[in-house]
């Protein structure tokens, strides 16, 4: 039996970037204090504010829920969940119903926003609409879009300071490696542990960026919080090769993942000189902020016959 | 050795390994990264450097998924 490199109990755990094993008391103490750490480090959170947790009912986002309320208790603040269902059957009336108990659990105020009643049509149907009028563009373009303007929406509908998404170390060094591929130097430079665009925009955060999407399982499993850990049915293209990508890369050579997002935190602050500006703007269609004419959500809904113009 | 090994979702089969194997030597040989699960030995989460026993239950978990 493989014991813990700290107390001498059972191991759960290896560590192996920080090349230590650990029992279940250990590591759910570690993870809690580098979550605490993270936030304070990065000044997250502000008390008195009103933090909204966009929830799928993944394990990440459900975790970063139960982690946030706990510190938002300590520090007076207050905290709401958000979902946005999207419309994909099969899949997310399963993580939705999952969210709601983790809220109702925590007792925390939770809204549903949602593709159906927001653009009058699902993502199951928009995707077969995109296939139809051939606009080349995948189902996870349309759904990150569509969703980040919505959760602005919600966020902003219910008085919340900041919006909490739950990307972890993964989707950090994912979004990295993606934007390097793509060329995309503006997208890249939004990249952080915080975000705070343009007037309109409700701040993001992201307490969970430095910690691995592994860990986060482990932590809600020794918790036993209840997470959804069914996948998307969209889950695919580029991305997927990323991620891939990335995890053989830790498999053989563990702290890469760490490694990338440390680089690129280094480099951020010289990246300013040659991001090109960003000149805030409304959109004529919507009126949300935007750096050009019409935003890419009505862009998307326009190619689709879904825009209200 | 006999290892039964079940994966989150309902799937099961048995590997037959050598003595002393590690659940290591079962990921390698059923093609996972060990980045991307967690396990369970006889309902106990366990670190993949863990030595197997002969006739032991092995639940996969595959966690990360990007959700």
């Amino acid at each position: 039996m493989l014991r813990c490199s700290l107390c001498g109990r059972r191991a759960v755990y290896h560590q192996r970037y920080s090349g230590i094993y650990l029992c279940d008391r250990c590591f759910v103490k570690g993870f809690e204090r580098r979550f605490r750490r993270a936030v304070a480090k990065e000044h997250l959170v502000v008390p008195g504010e009103k933090i909204a947790v966009a929830v799928s009912g993944g394990k990440d986002s459900v975790t970063c829920m139960h982690l946030l309320a706990e510190y938002c208790k300590r520090k007076n603040c207050e905290v709401v969940a958000i979902t946005v269902d999207e419309g994909i059957e099969g899949y997310r009336e399963k993580s939705l119903e999952v969210a709601r108990k983790n809220a109702e659990l925590l007792g925390i105020e939770h809204h549903v926003i949602s593709f159906q009643k927001e653009f009058g049509i699902t993502l199951d149907e928009m995707i077969k609409r995109a296939v139809e009028k051939k606009t080349g563009l995948g189902p996870c373009t349309y759904c990150g879009i569509l969703r980040r303007s919505l959760l602005n929406k919600a966020a902003k509908r219910v008085g919340a300071n900041k919006v909490a998404t739950a990307h972890n170390l993964d989707d950090e060094a994912q979004a990295i490696m993606l934007n390097y591929i793509r060329g995309d130097l503006a997208r890249l430079y939004r990249l952080g542990p915080a975000y705070a665009p343009l007037e309109g925009f409700v701040p993001r955060i992201k307490p969970l960026r430095e910690i691995p999407e592994k860990e986060i399982a482990l932590y809600a499993f020794l918790k036993g919080i209840e997470v959804d850990l069914s996948t998307c049915p969209y889950r695919g293209e580029i991305h997927s090769e990323v991620r891939d990508f990335l995890n053989r890369l830790e498999e053989n050579h563990p702290n890469s993942k760490f490694m990338v997002v440390r680089m690129f935190d280094k480099m951020k602050p010289h990246l300013e000189k040659i991001v090109p500006e960003f000149i805030p703007k409304r959109c004529t269609v919507c009126g949300e902020p935007t750096s050009v004419e019409k935003c890419k959500s009505c862009e998307l809904l326009t190619e689709l016959d879904l825009c209200k113009d | 050795m006999k290892i039964c090994v079940r994966f989150f979702g309902g799937e099961e089969k048995i590997v037959e390994l050598p003595d002393g194997a590690k659940i290591l030597d079962l990921l390698k040989e059923l093609g996972i990264n060990r980045e991307t699960i967690l396990v369970k030995m006889d309902g106990k989460i366990v670190p993949e450097e863990e030595e197997l026993r002969n006739g032991a239950e092995v639940t996969i978990f595959h966690v990360v998924t990007g959700g």
